[in-house]
């Protein structure tokens, strides 16, 4: 299995880096996502690990060989791209064989390779079909045979689900996973789901215009996101503009609009520094009287949505922000409606406290 | 199972020397570089600075200012009638490829393949049919009760070129529909806007860079066009009619004049209309809803349809087909056997047809060879930013009208060295027609998304196995239908055929002095006409079964 | 009145059934998803009512006319394409403009309901922006302002949040419930994505293969799914195949695998061979106690998605079964710690086992 290390990698179009200094190391058999939004620069830097563009600065490195001037006919790895860019005038047979056939093995070892991989991704009963006539998920199958029958152990997946309906992605993500371990093989998977990411992946890598955010396993990111566009963009967060106001030895009081005033335990920012809070709706717990506990805040139900096995209760506070506060669709039974008062709580240790960015908050969060 | 890819040993070994290769960069873009010097040392160079080898002579046509001033009228006339043309051919065209594309009716498919018909005739045969069919007494005018409705001069030329453009335009358009996404027009539709505007003010405009293409391709073919043009032009002169006159008169320094000055303005108003025709507007603000309505309503669309059509048949097939009928008297004749016995004119004849196949085969296979590297090259954009800049310039030789380019040439390799007549036929043929190959090819490549190279690239294949698996089973029908339109190009030409013969005539020049020379008999060169009409429909005939094999 | 009726409505391409037999009625104001995997008839459907396609058999009805034959223009009706389809060579104020421009409006009023239109989705600052300039999101909203503009009350929406990235779908789907209800409209939205129309839709209709299958609020669809395949394609379901024990008044009882399992709700067959369904989420998990009635068995797998916690419990007689937490819950389970599963009653769902199989028929390809 092989594993793939980057050191300050950049690469250019025209004036813009589309990857700024990226250094990343991905280990042997490891499933990492890179994740990021549209234009980030995630399928740029599947290609430069595929060899189909070559870094401007830097060294790449795959299982300790200096990959920059190797071609991509010589690195062994199987890249699938977006739309699979399937061969429409092979049958489902001669796209699995190409890759045997154009390393030079002879007819009979490629077929044996490609009916084996046909068979594992369950399409030996469509050998003679031509692309064109398969449905969308028996096609994502086909580029994935045709990738393992290169017997690459590197796999480069760009969206490797998102030409898919959404109730097919969830369910073939799990296979996906579950091929790839089967397989021995290292995969770098791109994608701008994070719900996808969080669940198949070893370890992220969040990626936001060429530059790394963070990386780490799913739940670090999760739990302890780094800044303001990681919280966003991994998990969706309530956000809430203030300054510091005071500093205890506990933590800190942080003053929102109106002099509404929060507690949190960080205690990383000064007094007077513009600071945003975030803190995830599923810790924001809506009730419908007031706690004896700090950090209650009074509000009315602004509108009230069902998102499958959670509820979405906006409410609107007293002092003009918005909430989002999600509950388990089972422990919803609460009598709540639209109009209705409400109290949102919200626990000091699960609040996150970041320096107030540049661009202002809103284009900080619509600019992903 | 893979039939297909069980190959003989010897040929493995081949591909694998080719595979290793082409794997090396070095080597891939010698033969990049390698073509590209072809392109510019044999078909660029030779028709732009040829002329240059004569620019003395210049001198000679100040003595003469009749000369001069008929030369200047030329010129312009030439410029007039094509502008004048390709609109006619524009607001003609369209409707005609609209129907094709979008109507539901039965005649389609005969409509479509006979759109092409004035386009693959060889010129001259089409110039002859045409003045049968406007001036003689067995064409219109016999309906009109005398011998001649349109004698040959200016209208005559103009009917002509209007006939000769009219499939470039139909073809470009209807290849250009069908990409077209309806959804644009579907929106506008469901905002409220009728199919008429919807089609004046979002489908037209994003239709602009094929109306401009078209005009550009109309306009260099009427520019160029040599072969049917002395034919029809009795005393009207444009300058191909000008340069081929002064050319049976000997005069050089007119000669070299015209087509100077017929070089410098046509490659000069190509870059122009290029430049400009991406920031012409059409008229967007403008609606008129009630007038628009009724223009959409089905009848007025049937109405448009008929008489799109009516123009169609009447003013391009017939007059293009007209020449089928004296052809079909003069096989009951008698002259039909002196023909297949090669008596009397018909020896010459018949060498001359074997001169037109072989520079043909000649000039395809060469056109082949050294035009893939380049249309691959401008696919791909090999050359980076000066990919745009090729893919201009590998134009100019359908830019500049074939005469001009011919004289050009001729100039250039005579005074080069004595090169024999036959290799600078051959040189002429091949640099007229390599710009449609790569054209042809280019697009083809151009279609098959990047994505399968690169996919293809990291499963393990080198460079020439993508172009063997890959590019060339998704173009192998561009490749033959390119082929085809070289083939049947070259057969064709006459302009610059008639600037470079000295002693060897191909068959179009041969016809053409038969017709003017008013010797030869009606029935000999209504037959001759006809043999070479057949030979052209025959390789129609291989392409049309060549694209329904492929479905 | 309802705002869109379709009475009978098939469609056929030669031997090929689009849609069979559809009866809808979506009433005014409503906000409406259809929802269904790719070929079920959902884009055919909303085809119809806009005008691009004119159905086989059956009438449609906006409002109180009958539509079939009247041409896309005069239907009054907006539509937002999955493709976005704004016209390139126009800017963003051109693009929303173009609806009254061409209807001959005056300047004027055009202006205004553009800059009202622009507003509603934040755009009014791009006004003199072409479509290439934008984000895939900013287009989505010039093509919903540009739908909007044309003034008319009903909205249809085919798979309007497809083409953009998983987070600015799940902010934009809200933005665009706010400006349907805000405006007063009649919204038909089409998409693949179930989770997109449980958070956005007032009424959900579930197409498979050309038919509707059920039609129901968010909450009906969840909580009491009428159908296996809307049990299946509208959040997630445990599916257990069993044999019917007995039945009373209050309770069905239900035989798995010499397990038993109860019901609260009644099944409405006479077939003895039933499908138990019960969502992840529903599933109570403890570390093991024996209790009598739990299902005992040991934790093969655990992911953690965001703000839940997926479980795949072995069961000691063999079944998989899929339990979800919420993450802020105190208990964790590890990979091979042993527990116990109970399955409230008024959460399990039961179907007679489907003559076609219960893969084919709850398949979502």
């Amino acid at each position: 299995m092989p594993s793939v290390r980057l050191v300050d990698v950049t690469k250019r179009f025209g004036k813009t880096a589309a990857i700024d200094h990226v250094s990343l190391e991905i280990r042997e058999g490891e499933y990492l996502c890179i994740l990021g939004p549209t234009g980030s620069g995630k399928t740029t830097l599947l290609r430069l690990i595929a060899g189909i563009v070559k870094p401007d600065e830097g060294q790449m490195f795959i299982d300790s060989r200096l990959v920059n001037d190797v071609p991509a006919h010589e690195r062994n790895v199987a890249y699938m791209p977006q739309h699979y860019a399937l061969f429409p005038h092979m049958r489902v047979i001669e796209n699995a064989a190409f890759s045997p056939l154009a390393q030079g093995l002879s007819g009979t070892e490629a077929a044996k390779i490609s009916v084996k991989m046909l068979g594992i991704t369950r399409l030996a009963g469509r050998v003679s079909s031509f692309p064109a006539e398969l449905s969308g998920g028996m096609q994502q199958r086909l580029a994935l045979a045709r990738s393992l029958a290169s017997r690459a152990k590197l796999l480069l997946l760009d969206e490797p689900l998102g030409a898919l309906d959404a109730r097919l992605r969830v369910e073939l993500r799990y296979r996906l996973r579950e091929l790839v371990r089967e397989n021995n093989l290292t995969t770098v998977h791109v994608t701008h789901d994070q719900e996808e990411a969080m669940i198949v992946a070893d370890k992220i890598v969040v990626l936001r215009n060429g530059k790394i955010q963070q990386e780490g396993p799913p739940e670090e990111i999760y739990n302890k996101p780094k800044n303001i566009f990681v919280a966003n963009f991994v998990g969706g967060a309530n956000f809430l503009e203030g300054f510091i106001s005071e500093r205890t030895s506990e933590g800190s009081w942080v003053e929102l609009r109106g002099r509404l005033r929060i507690f949190v335990r960080d205690k990383g920012h000064h007094v007077g520094e513009r600071v945003v809070l975030a803190v995830r709706e599923e810790s924001s717990t809506i009730c419908r009287s007031r706690e004896d506990e700090i950090n209650t805040l009074h509000g009315t139900i602004k509108s009230i949505s069902l998102l499958g096995d959670s509820m979405s209760y906006e409410v609107l506070l007293d002092n003009g922000d918005s909430l989002k506060s999600k509950v388990p669709t089972i422990e919803s039974n609460k009598g709540f409606s639209i109009g209705a008062e409400a109290f949102v709580l919200l626990k000091p240790q699960n609040i996150w406290v970041f320096p107030y960015p540049p661009v202002g908050l809103y284009k900080e969060l619509e600019a992903m | 199972m893979e039939n297909q890819t069980e190959v003989g040993a010897s040929r493995a070994v081949l591909y694998k020397v080719l595979d290793g290769l082409s794997s090396k960069s070095a080597i891939r873009y010698s033969v990049y570089a390698f073509s590209l010097v072809f392109f510019l040392a044999f078909i660029l160079v030779p028709p732009l600075f040829g002329i240059l080898f004569k620019i003395n002579s210049l001198g000679e046509i100040y003595a003469f200012p009749e000369l001069l001033n008929r030369a200047h009228l030329a010129i312009a006339w030439s410029f007039i009638m094509a502008f004048i043309v390709s609109a006619l051919d524009l607001i003609a065209g369209l409707p005609l490829a609209w129907f094709i594309v979008r109507s539901k009716s039965r005649l389609i498919n005969i409509v479509d393949t006979l759109a092409d018909v004035p386009f693959l005739l060889p010129t001259v045969a089409l110039g002859y049919s045409t003045r049968l069919f406007w001036s003689s007494s067995d064409g219109i005018p016999r309906f009109f009760g005398g011998n001649v409705l349109v004698s040959p001069g200016f209208v005559l030329v103009l009917l002509l070129h209007f006939t000769f453009s009219f499939p470039v335009v139909v073809r470009v358009m209807v290849g250009e529909l069908l990409g077209y996404k309806e959804i644009y027009e579907f929106a506008a539709r469901t905002l409220g806007a009728e199919p008429f505007t919807a089609v004046r003010t979002i489908t037209l405009p994003l239709l602009r860079p094929a109306l401009v293409a078209s005009f550009l391709l109309s306009f260099s073919r009427s520019l160029s066009e040599t072969g049917a043009t002395i034919v029809v032009a009795g005393t009207f002169e444009n300058g191909p009619v000008y340069i081929n006159n002064m050319r049976d008169k000997g005069f050089e320094g007119s000669l070299v004049y015209v087509s100077s000055v017929l070089i410098l303005a046509s490659v000069l108003l190509f870059f122009l209309i290029r430049f400009l025709g991406e920031r012409l507007r059409l008229p967007l603000r403008k609606v008129w809803p009630g007038f628009e309505a009724k223009l959409s309503v089905p009848a007025s669309v049937e109405t448009r349809n008929v008489v799109t059509l009516l123009v169609f048949s009447f003013f391009v097939i017939v007059p293009s087909l007209f020449v089928c009928l004296p052809m079909a008297y003069a096989l009951f004749d008698g002259t039909l056997t002196s023909a297949l016995t090669g008596s009397g004119p018909w020896g010459d004849f018949w060498n001359s047809m074997l001169l037109s196949y072989s520079i043909g085969f000649i000039s395809t296979l060469t056109n082949i060879l050294a035009g893939l590297p380049v249309a691959i090259a401008i696919a791909r954009k090999k050359f980076g930013r000066a990919t745009s800049i090729l893919d201009a310039i590998v134009n100019i030789p359908i830019v500049v009208p074939s005469i001009a380019l011919g004289v050009s040439l001729n100039f250039f390799w005579s005074g080069l060295r004595a090169i024999p007549e036959f290799w600078i036929l051959v040189l002429s043929h091949t640099t007229i027609t390599y710009t449609y190959f790569v054209m042809a090819m280019s697009a083809a490549i151009e279609s098959i998304p990047v994505e399968m190279d690169e996919v293809a690239s990291t499963l393990g294949a080198k460079p020439f196995t993508i172009f063997r698996r890959i590019t060339l089973p998704l173009t192998k029908y561009s490749v033959f239908s390119g082929a085809i339109l070289v083939f049947t190009r070259s057969v064709s030409e006459t302009g610059a055929a008639v600037a470079v013969s000295k002693t060897l005539e191909t068959a179009p020049v041969l016809l053409v002095s038969w017709i003017r020379g008013g010797v030869i008999p009606q029935s000999t060169q209504a037959l001759g006409v006809g043999f070479l009409i057949l030979a052209s429909f025959l390789t129609l005939l291989l392409l049309r079964i060549t694209v329904r094999g492929r479905g | 009145m309802p705002a869109v009726r379709l009475v009978n409505v098939t469609k056929k391409y030669g031997d090929v059934v689009a849609a069979q037999n559809l009866n809808l009625a979506i009433q005014d104001k409503e906000y409406a998803c259809i929802i269904g995997p790719s070929g079920c008839g959902k884009t055919t459907l909303i085809k119809c009512i806009a005008g691009l396609i004119e159905p086989s058999e059956g009438e449609i009805y906006i409002g109180e006319k009958l539509v079939n034959g009247i041409p896309i223009q005069k239907r009054e009706i907006g539509y937002v394409f999955q493709e976005i389809a704004l016209f390139p060579h126009m800017d963003v104020y051109d693009n929303v403009s173009y609806g009254p421009t061409v209807k001959g409006w005056d300047r004027i009023r055009t202006r205004s309901l553009a800059d009202e239109m622009l507003n509603m989705v934040a755009l009014r600052d791009r006004m003199k922006d072409y479509p290439s300039e934008l984000s895939g999101g900013a287009r989505q909203k010039t093509a919903i302002a540009r739908a909007l503009s044309s003034g008319s009350l009903l909205l249809l929406l085919d798979e309007p949040l497809g083409s953009l990235d998983a987070r600015v779908r799940v902010v934009l789907r809200h933005e665009l419930r706010s400006i349907v209800k805000d405006l007063g409209l009649t919204a038909i939205h089409i998409t693949h994505d179930q989770e997109e129309a449980m958070a956005i839709s007032d009424r959900i209709i579930v197409m498979k293969a050309g038919r509707i299958i059920e039609v129901g609020t968010p909450l009906e669809l969840y909580l009491r799914p009428k159908e296996l395949f809307t049990a299946n394609f509208v959040g997630e379901a445990n599916f257990l195949i069993g044999g019917l024990l007995e039945s009373t008044e209050s309770e069905t009882a239900v035989q798995i695998n010499g397990k038993i399992l109860c019901s609260s709700g009644k099944l409405y067959s006479e077939r003895r061979e039933i499908v138990a369904a019960i969502r992840p989420e529903f599933v109570v998990m403890h570390g093991q106690r024996k209790k009598k009635e739990a299902w005992m068995g040991k934790v093969e797998k655990r992911t953690f998605t965001g703000s839940s916690i997926r479980y795949e419990v072995r069961i000691n007689s063999g079944e998989l079964i899929a339990v979800k937490h919420p993450a802020t819950t105190n208990q964790r389970f590890e990979v091979g710690s042993d527990v116990d599963l109970t399955f409230p009653s008024e959460r399990v769902l039961l179907y007679p086992r489907p003559e076609i199989g219960l893969e084919k028929e709850i398949s979502i390809e």
